[in-house]
């Protein structure tokens, strides 16, 4: 798994690359702490190149929900695969996370 | 046993023949028998053999750690025949003779019986001399040895010739023997087998073993020319060459023993440190406790180095003390020398210092008034990984040298290697602990799931279930609430190991307890999404379906919390198909608003239709290629075989999924029950 960060004004994006399970569920949550630490109020994350994810991978934006809510901050996925985005529709994530298809509908989102 | 025969044999031959020659002598010079020469000769040369002989295997047989030992009984045997020999002239001294026949007889006696004795003294240091030259031989000086030994024996027919031992022929005849037995003198390996102690009790057993030989050969020549003497036993090649030989072979051993005194220090030294080393090795090897590897280290270093006191520190991966050993020194000392070590930037855990004057160097003015000067700094290590620090320290100005500096470090190597060692064993037992651990959650989690599926003969049911850890976090239960009504549920504990474990337990706690109540579905999770949000940690949740089956009714009640959608085969219409429905997992929202993401579902079943629950292990199981099984293929799988047993729907399905990824160690756990409705 390779997670780039990359900050603009408006937004901080991750992309994430491969596959998002036990092993590498920790760099991703080390992103997102930092990127909160650092008083960001809108995440992009860029799933294009997300192949897979496992539970544990789940749990870590899972985790996020709650506080983001609190913090009214916001979380946007983009660019899922179906059979990613079908991991998170059965878990019933996609009514909690906002998932859009293309990084120009998150970037959207995120300026609202 | 034919050897002691032997060796009884060669006793008695050589008593027969000395007391024959005493008899020719009797013979001859009372009663004036003629006896031929040539017999007196004849026995002569087997006595001087036999004797030889005897020698031969009483030293050969002999094992003796100590080569002074060799010398002692050199020694012994020497004094003792040089004594009685001097005894018996004594005694005859006292007894005065009246007939001038009677001295002559006694004298010959006399003679004899030294000459019996000086035998005895030569062949005895022959055979010890033997041991001596041959200790670590090679086989040239084997060889040699062998044609000096045949020589000499050889020599001991020269008395035939009754030639003089200032002749010419006669010096001839000695000389190959000499100069082999000069040759062979010179092997004095054990000379630097032993300590100081030992070659100043060497030398002084040499210089008596040649105050005996000058004693002898002196006898030897005062009777050389000697007319009363009838059968002249000594003046020949055999004894005097065996003379030469001891008399040359113990004065190069003096010779050698002095000049080695000066060195023995420096042999004793190397010998304490092979010593030390093999100590250390051994401790390894034995499987010694490490504390005794850290003693048997600094011991040995500070032994062997001559160091006036040391400290050795182990440090654990965490860089803190694990043990601290220290000698001669107080553990104030070595914190003011540490810091003054820091303060001038030496890194004493991670390369090798020497410091010839460590009072010399900045920032040393709290360690004025120690005596140390010089130290010796060499840390520990193993592949990389710094494993602690030896610290020697003298109180000389520039004491360690090079060569106290070379074997330090063998002995630092060689003990980071057991020390490293002791880690591994210890990394081993914690793991094999954990395993043990594992086995134990393994054995729980397998009573976390139901027994007997046997509780509704309206339904026909199988379940397989398999960990791909050694325990898993699939989850499914079965609980009659009545006569007509059972619930079935299937979850998947996110994660997997032993806490993946743990929560399986908890779900099903909240499963019996909730499942005794009258919920619907739907409740049934909002109560368990509550109830798990106290206890599952930030990052885990629960997937879950629960089926309340009324047998009476033939309807089914369920509820998806995130868990793979059931698949369900109507047997009328012939139709698969997955029933969707919405249902956010368990743990993920912790408050009240996961009530608005949880609904209730409920279908109809006729007689016959079949409803397969699984776990997204099956559905995420991929082959070689990195493609999933997924939703599809399980479908088709159902479809195909709806007509058989549960048990068979159950082989077909795995046994698909098998030949789908090739293998069956699948990465996730996976668990599935097929339900047949009758």
């Amino acid at each position: 798994m390779n997670i780039t960060t990359n900050k603009s004004e408006a937004y901080f994006q991750i992309e994430l690359d491969g596959d998002l399970d036990a092993s590498s569920c920790l760099l991703l949550d080390n992103a997102i702490a930092n990127a909160i630490q650092e008083g960001e109020k809108s995440l992009i994350i860029d799933c294009k190149k997300l192949q897979y994810i496992s539970s544990a991978g789940l749990g870590v934006f899972m985790s996020y929900i709650q506080d983001f809510e609190e913090s009214k901050t916001k979380m946007i996925l983009f660019g899922l695969a179906d059979k990613v985005y079908n991991v998170f529709r059965i878990l019933g994530l996609d009514e909690l996370l906002k998932i859009v298809d293309s990084q120009e509908e998150a970037i959207q989102v995120a300026k609202i | 046993m034919s050897s002691k025969i032997f060796f009884r044999f060669y006793i008695i031959l050589a008593i027969l023949s000395w007391l024959s020659i005493c008899a020719i002598e009797y013979f001859q010079y009372y009663l004036y028998v003629q006896t031929p020469d040539l017999l007196t000769r004849s026995l002569l040369s087997i006595f001087y053999i036999v004797v030889f002989l005897v020698f031969k295997m009483q030293v050969g047989s002999k094992k003796i750690g100590n080569f002074n030992e060799y010398l002692w009984q050199v020694f012994a045997v020497g004094g003792s025949t040089i004594l009685i020999s001097l005894l018996i002239k004594f005694l005859i001294y006292l007894i005065p003779f009246h007939k001038m026949e009677d001295s002559i007889l006694w004298e010959n006696i006399i003679y004899h019986i030294n000459t019996a004795l000086m035998v005895v003294f030569l062949a005895n240091g022959f055979y010890v001399w033997k041991k001596l030259i041959l200790y670590h031989k090679n086989k040239f000086t084997y060889s040699a040895w062998g044609v000096f030994e045949v020589l000499v024996l050889l020599s001991s027919f020269t008395n035939f010739f009754n030639s003089d031992i200032y002749s010419v022929k006669f010096f001839i005849a000695t000389l190959p023997i000499t100069l082999l037995g000069i040759f062979l003198s010179f092997n004095l390996k054990w000379v630097a087998f032993l300590n100081y102690k030992q070659k100043w009790q060497s030398i002084a057993f040499i210089v008596l073993i040649l105050i005996i030989n000058l004693t002898f050969l002196q006898q030897v020549f005062v009777y050389r020319l000697d007319t009363t003497i009838l059968v002249n036993m000594a003046n020949n090649t055999f004894t005097i060459a065996n003379f030469t030989f001891l008399l040359l072979n113990c004065t190069i051993t003096l010779l050698v023993l002095l000049f080695h005194l000066p060195t023995s220090s420096v042999f004793e030294k190397k010998f304490g440190e092979v010593m030390s080393f093999q100590k250390l090795s051994q401790s390894i090897s034995m499987g010694d406790s490490k504390e005794e590897v850290y003693n048997v280290l600094i011991d040995s270093c500070i032994d062997t180095v001559m160091a006036d006191a040391g400290w050795l520190e182990i440090n654990n991966e965490q860089g803190k003390y694990e043990a601290f050993l220290n000698r001669d020194i107080d553990e104030i000392d070595v914190f003011e020398i540490k810091k003054v070590l820091r303060k001038n930037n030496i890194n004493i855990s991670s390369e090798p210092h020497y410091i010839k004057d460590v009072k010399a160097i900045p920032f040393a003015d709290r360690i004025q008034t120690l005596s140390y000067r010089s130290i010796l700094i060499i840390p520990l290590s193993s592949n990389n990984q710094k494993l602690g620090t030896l610290i020697l320290l003298k109180n000389l100005l520039d004491g360690f040298d090079k060569e106290m500096v070379d074997i330090t470090y063998s002995f630092v190597s060689q003990a980071s290697l057991a020390i490293k060692n002791f880690k591994l064993v210890n990394d081993a037992i914690e793991n094999e602990r954990y395993h043990e651990e594992r086995k134990i959650a393994k054995e729980v989690q397998k009573s976390l799931l139901p027994e007997s599926l046997m509780l509704n003969i309206n339904i026909e049911l199988h379940a397989f279930s398999k960990a791909a850890d050694e325990v898993g976090g699939d989850y499914y239960d079965i609980f009659k609430f009545s006569e007509h009504k059972t619930i079935i549920v299937i979850g998947d504990v996110s994660g997997n190991g032993t806490s993946a474990a743990f929560n399986m337990a908890q779900m099903k706690g909240i499963f019996h307890s909730l499942v005794q109540l009258e919920l619907s579905p739907e409740e049934f999770m909002i109560l368990a999404n509550n109830a798990l949000s106290k206890c599952l940690e930030k990052t885990s949740f629960i997937t879950l379906s629960i089926f309340y089956i009324d047998t009476l009714n033939h309807s089914v009640d369920f509820a998806r919390a995130g868990h793979c959608p059931a698949l369900l085969f109507q047997h009328q219409e012939q139709n698969c198909k997955y029933l969707h429905s919405k249902g956010l997992g368990l743990g993920i929202i912790r408050n009240k608003d996961y009530a608005k993401h949880i609904q209730k579902s409920n279908f109809v079943y006729q007689s016959g239709d079949l409803m397969l629950i699984f776990t997204d292990g099956i559905i995420e199981a991929h082959n070689p290629t990195g493609e999933e099984y997924g939703y599809d293929r399980l479908k088709i799988v159902l479809q195909n075989h709806h007509q058989a047993t549960t048990k068979q729907i159950a082989d077909e399905i795995i046994a698909d999924l098998y030949q789908f990824t090739g293998t069956n160690l699948l990465a996730d756990d996976y668990s599935f029950l097929i339900i047949r409705f009758i």
